[in-house]
């Protein structure tokens, strides 16, 4: 029984270990900016999940306004997804022909016209 | 005292002269017989019609000065077929030129007999009805005149199109009708008792073509234009004999039948002198206006009004129901409501209207008064308007509840500002992560500068 008991808690901190093997590579390895750009995704996925949480509440009234915010919250959250895999150096050999301006101006050019139209929706 | 009787005498033959039915859609009927002399057989009929001042022409069907519709004109406006026997009308005066009038506005009362030839068979099957053969006729062994099974004896009206009561039972005896019922615009007006059959004078040894109540011995239609046509299986019905015979029926007996009086009811609703409907005026605005205007914005308040008249021997009248509607309609219908008659303030007429709100929906809409009641003419009042979305300065932009999409949305525009500052001019400080960073940069360099030295 003690055995099978001190197993199970072996392999609870063995997995314990892993993730915390993982964060702490994470910690150690990413680069400052890379850990700016996971957390305000992490804030983008909140946003949402409030948002709809709240749409569901109160109900579909301001709908386009919903709608501004919701889109507004999934958009940034794809165009900075790409950013972050576009302009890391380490997946140059993936996708060598995108040098990391050219994310840049990419993931410029799609917020821009996104903005453009959760504003024109916002009100 | 001479000079005002020649006074008087002279109106009265200027009214003689002018004489004007109560049709409202003329005074010219033609009467077709099989033979010129049957003409003397329905006086009392075709006297009761010129009593109310209609002008008679009489022509045999085999007359080669048959004519009906001449370089595409009516020459009458009302029909009455009293010639079933002939097979063939002269100068193609058959069903075709027949519906054609009927289609220009014309009327018609159409009588079959026993003996039905095929220009009136023809005619009938337009109609989604059928006659039965040669030689029968209706008969019933338990509703009937005296002794005559053959003549029956009514005093039931399935419509009240005639007269709601009868004074006395109405004599029929003719063929059977047997309508397939496809027609929606078309209804008996009088159908034989449930033990009526149709056959001839040997023993009945199968099933008779149509029995009981099927058997349509007054039919009505009213085509889509409002042309008002008369069905029935017997010519005798209108002949001066049977609306002096006198009615026994069971224990009753009646001094003259019914026949008169129905004929010339059934005569008026077919020669548009009575239950016609007429649409005066129509008109919708927005509450406290009294223009129509030129398109609804969603959520307005409107009112509906629409004026209708009836007909009734000579004189417009007010118009009573509770049931007309009036339908909102882009494709389908947004809304259909009940108009509400308003207190008679007009002689001839009478209002309905309704307050209503325009739907939460922009669009083409129309605005529809249909009302087809049996026996009333058709009525359709058609108005087109366009129903406009809010415009931009018409409702609030901004609402309290809409707070956290506004702060989502801005912060998103926010973070893309950060973002953007972040991946152009951020430096890692880190030993570790500039290295990686660095090496990789320096790998490349070194590519570059052998590819060049290449």
């Amino acid at each position: 029984m003690s055995s099978t008991k001190g197993s199970s808690s072996t392999t609870e901190k063995n997995e314990k270990s892993d993730i915390q093997i993982l964060w702490d590579n994470y910690i150690e390895n990413t680069p400052g900016k890379y850990k700016i750009m996971d957390s305000y995704m992490a804030f983008i996925v909140m946003m949402g999940v409030i948002q709809f949480v709240y749409c569901f509440i109160i109900g579909k009234e301001p709908w386009a306004t919903f709608l501004a915010g919701f889109i507004s919250c999934v958009g940034s959250f794809v165009l900075i997804a790409n950013l972050r895999i576009q302009s890391n150096p380490n997946n140059m050999k993936e996708i060598p022909k995108i040098t990391p301006e050219r994310s840049y101006a990419d993931f410029f050019v799609c917020s821009v016209i996104l903005y453009l139209f959760v504003i024109s929706f916002i009100g | 005292m001479k000079t005002l009787f020649l006074f008087t005498l002279i109106i009265q033959f200027t009214s003689f002269i002018f004489a004007k039915s109560n049709s409202l859609s003329g005074n010219r009927i033609l009467v077709v017989l099989d033979n010129i002399e049957d003409k003397s057989n329905y006086s009392i009929f075709f006297k009761s019609l010129e009593d109310r001042g209609f002008d008679l022409s009489y022509s045999s069907a085999s007359d080669d000065k048959l004519e009906l519709i001449k370089f595409e004109e009516s020459l009458y406006d009302h029909l009455v077929l009293l010639a079933p026997e002939t097979n063939y009308y002269e100068n193609d005066v058959g069903p075709k030129q027949i519906i054609e009038f009927i289609d220009k506005g014309g009327n018609v009362l159409l009588a079959a007999n026993e003996n039905t030839g095929s220009t009136t068979q023809d005619l009938l099957y337009e109609f989604g009805s059928v006659v039965d053969e040669a030689k029968f006729n209706v008969i019933d062994n338990f509703v009937h005149n005296s002794t005559t099974s053959s003549v029956l004896a009514l005093d039931k009206l399935e419509i009240p199109i005639s007269s709601d009561e009868l004074e006395a039972p109405i004599l029929y005896s003719g063929t059977a009708i047997k309508f397939k019922g496809k027609n929606p615009y078309s209804k008996p007006l009088l159908v034989a008792g449930p033990a009526a059959y149709s056959w001839d004078n040997s023993a009945v040894n199968k099933d008779p073509l149509v029995t009981g109540s099927n058997i349509v011995l007054v039919n009505t239609l009213q085509a889509v234009n409002n042309a008002r046509i008369i069905i029935t299986g017997s010519t005798k019905m209108f002949t001066d004999e049977f609306i002096e015979s006198p009615v026994k029926i069971n224990d009753k007996t009646y001094e003259k039948s019914g026949n008169l009086d129905f004929i010339t009811n059934i005569s008026k609703w077919t020669f548009q002198e009575k239950k016609v409907l007429k649409v005066i005026s129509s008109k919708h605005h927005k509450v406290g206006e009294t223009e129509r205007p030129e398109y609804y914005t969603i959520k307005n308040n409107m009112h509906y009004e629409i004026e209708l008249s009836e007909y009734n021997d000579g004189i417009w009248q007010p118009f009573n129901a509770t049931d007309i509607q009036l339908e909102l309609i882009m494709l389908d219908p947004y809304i259909r409501t009940t108009l509400k008659q308003q207190p008679i303030t007009n002689p001839t007429s009478s209002t309905f209207s309704i307050d209503l709100i325009i739907p939460d929906h922009c669009g083409v809409f129309t605005f529809k008064v249909d009302y087809r009641r049996y026996g009333l003419s058709w009525i359709l009042e058609k108005d087109v308007i366009a129903i406009h979305p809010l415009h931009y300065n018409e409702f609030p932009r901004f609402l309290g509840e809409g707070l956290p999409y506004y702060f989502g949305a801005f912060s998103m525009l926010g973070g893309f500002i950060i973002i953007s500052i972040l991946a152009l001019y951020h430096e890692d400080d880190t030993k570790k992560n500039t290295d990686t960073v660095t090496s990789s940069k320096k790998e490349k360099e070194v590519a570059a500068t052998e590819k060049k030295k290449n």
